[in-house]
């Protein structure tokens, strides 16, 4: 088992396209981190003129990279274990193995954790930037934990895609583009797909008060659509992360986070200031919320409940669904065989 | 041979398995004792390598009985990989692995210790005889070198039976001779051996019994010295210088055909005869110039089976 996984990974590192690969990794965040900073920098001091204080440096470099690391690792990842079966099979090598006394469970763990642990390898390259960032202050210790695991889970869920379309078919050129197609689908298809869903979604209309008149307004009810949100690992990133301090600035992870929480809002923050007194919700009038707090609309009442436990549990039963095929797919002796496959 | 009470090598009764409309194996019983090199023969696509994975436990049978070395493949899949040592007709090595590392890493496979694969890694390197290969990267390998050391992969964990599709394909003579001793040595020590190809002459020289498969069936298992084509008539190749001559003073009985170089190939009963024929011939003044046999004893049974009629 141990053996399996070393031989995988040695023969990953002893490729010189490898390192290249790396290198290039780095250089890339290091590009992005070090101009984000500079933008958010000159951003501050150009707020600080008239006193603003919406920008802060440090969420903005850590934020920002977290959510360019999980776009990268996208682009990357899928290809790590995309053609690890079948490439095997074309070679003749995975027959050899499936006679031997290893397992099928054996075959794909191991398959798994070496494309895992290079993913990993990747994500590390970019912890010296988010140290950087932090440096920078207003990056608490448990938000980056919480950033760097759900990262990391999303490498997993990436490789077993892949992994799962390497097993399933058999040119390698085909598993890699499906890998691919299953990532985009989960990143930017299903956001598409709720987008899309909410034209169907029933309009309701509510009728609101405030002191010396009312008026009518149509909105939209998204109900149980949120969950086609929930899946996607950028929504899982910034939902899941804690929130640093009841004050909105300028973090990239939070201004994703409330624009996808408010898929669960029951209703709309409809918020109408007038004259020190704030309307918030249909038979709330008169009463309102201080103004100070309205400033901040994260802090004008409490958050809707969050998706991220939905998606990583979506994310879960893809995981489990991919491992059920590939073991599926790897268990000898073999019943079924797709037309031109071959055992050896 | 001693009485055998241990298990045979490979039993089958009523064995199928297909490939969509294709039966590659088709109903095939067979008994292959233990401790023996058989071959086992029959022309592409008569189910030889279906039924080496079947045995090998890889592939599972659609229907029929099967027990590859007492035990099932279908329930006790380990065991079976645990008592056969597998050397497919195609196999890829990993290229960036040395010798020493591939072998060591299928010990590893074989649940041996890293010291116990260490050990048997280069005991197996010298027995296939890599020594001056083990720190060398698989790909620089020879094909007759990377039979040997797919051979030696086979041998790992020590199997009881050893299953060799088409072994001798791609090797030039003196890899084929050194193949075949380093089976021999095997079936020597107490391994089954299961050997299929359709270098027929290789197999004879290096076989006890064989076993003919044809369109998925067995048709005929015989011991190697009782093949039906040892008591044939032969064919030989016979050239003079003078074909017209020639074919005046052959037994126009014994010929079966004239070659375009005006050759006749004959039919002879024996090795005797024929040798009488060519004195004949030379006492006559034709000038033979080549004698050749074209198939003996495996090779003509072999051809023998293709023109019986399937029942």
């Amino acid at each position: 088992m141990n053996a399996l996984i070393a031989s995988e990974l040695k023969q990953r590192l002893r490729g010189k396209r490898w390192w290249i690969l790396l290198l290039i990794w780095m250089a890339i965040l290091l590009l992005v981190t070090a101009l984000i900073r500079a933008g958010a920098k000159h951003q501050a001091e150009f707020e600080q003129q008239f006193g603003g204080d919406f920008v802060e440096i440090g969420p903005t470099m850590f934020g920002t990279l977290a959510l360019f690391v999980l776009g990268l690792m996208a682009l990357v990842v899928p290809a790590l274990s995309s053609t690890a079966i079948n490439s095997e099979r074309e070679r003749g090598t995975l027959a050899l193995l499936q006679s031997t006394l290893y397992r099928p469970r054996e075959i794909a763990l191991a398959k798994f954790t070496s494309s895992f642990l290079t993913a990993l390898v990747y994500l590390a390259a970019s912890v010296p930037l988010a140290l950087w960032s932090a440096s920078e202050g207003g990056v608490g210790f448990a938000r980056a934990v919480i950033v760097y695991v759900i990262l990391a889970g999303s490498a997993g869920l990436f490789v077993a895609l892949g992994l799962a379309a390497s097993s399933l078919i058999r040119r390698t050129a085909l598993s890699t583009l499906a890998a691919y197609v299953a990532v985009f689908t989960l990143t930017a298809g299903m956001p598409i797909l709720f987008g899309l869903s909410l034209l169907g979604a029933p309009q309701e209309t509510i009728e609101r008060t405030y002191p010396g008149g009312s008026f009518t307004e149509t909105r939209t009810v998204i109900g149980w659509r949120w969950v086609l949100l929930a899946p996607d690992p950028f929504v899982v990133l910034a939902d899941a992360a804690p929130r640093q301090r009841s004050r909105f600035v300028s973090d990239p992870l939070d201004v994703l986070r409330q624009g996808v929480r408010s898929s669960r809002r029951e209703s709309d923050p409809v918020v109408m200031v007038e004259k020190g007194t704030v309307i918030t919700e249909p038979g709330t009038e008169g009463e309102g919320v201080p103004l100070e707090a309205v400033r901040d609309p994260l802090a004008q009442r409490d958050e809707p409940p969050p998706l991220w436990p939905t998606g990583l549990a979506i994310q879960a039963g893809l995981i489990g669904l991919c491992a059920y095929e590939v073991l599926r797919k790897l268990k000898v002796p073999a019943r079924r065989l797709a037309p031109g496959e071959r055992v050896a | 041979m001693q009485a055998e009470t241990q298990n045979p090598a490979v039993y089958s009764r009523g064995l199928s398995r297909s490939f969509g409309p294709v039966r590659a194996v088709d109903r095939l019983d067979v008994d292959i004792p233990a401790r023996e090199i058989v071959a086992l023969v029959g022309p592409n696509g008569a189910g030889k390598t279906t039924l080496l994975l079947i045995l090998a436990g890889l592939l599972a049978a659609d229907s029929g009985e099967v027990r590859v070395a007492g035990f099932d493949p279908m329930t006790s899949t380990y065991d079976v990989h645990r008592s056969v040592g597998w050397m497919p007709d195609f196999f890829g090595v990993y290229e960036s692995l040395t010798s020493l590392e591939y072998l060591e890493f299928f010990g590893a496979a074989y649940r041996l210790s890293s010291d116990e694969a260490g050990t048997r890694a280069r005991e197996l390197i010298a027995l296939v005889g890599l020594e001056g290969f083990s720190e060398r990267p698989v790909h620089v390998l020879s094909r007759g070198q990377k039979q040997r050391l797919g051979f030696a992969r086979a041998l790992v964990h020590r199997p009881r039976l050893l299953l060799l599709d088409e072994p001798a394909s791609g090797l030039d003579p003196r890899a084929r001779i050194e193949l075949r001793k380093l089976v021999q040595q095997q079936r020597d020590e107490g391994v089954s051996v299961i050997v299929s190809s359709h270098i027929l002459a290789e197999l004879e020289e290096m076989s006890d019994s064989v076993v003919f498969m044809e369109a998925g069936r067995s048709v005929g298992y015989h011991r190697i010295g009782e093949l039906p084509g040892s008591g044939r008539a032969l064919r030989w190749r016979i050239r003079a210088l003078n074909a017209e001559a020639l074919a005046a003073r052959l037994p126009a009985a014994a010929i079966v055909e004239t070659a375009r170089d005006g050759a006749a190939i004959v039919e002879l009963e024996s090795e005797a005869v024929a040798a009488e024929l060519v004195a004949a011939l030379v006492r006559d003044g034709v000038s033979v110039v080549e004698m050749v046999p074209l198939g003996r004893g495996l090779e003509a049974a072999f051809m023998g089976l293709s023109e019986v009629p399937l029942a």
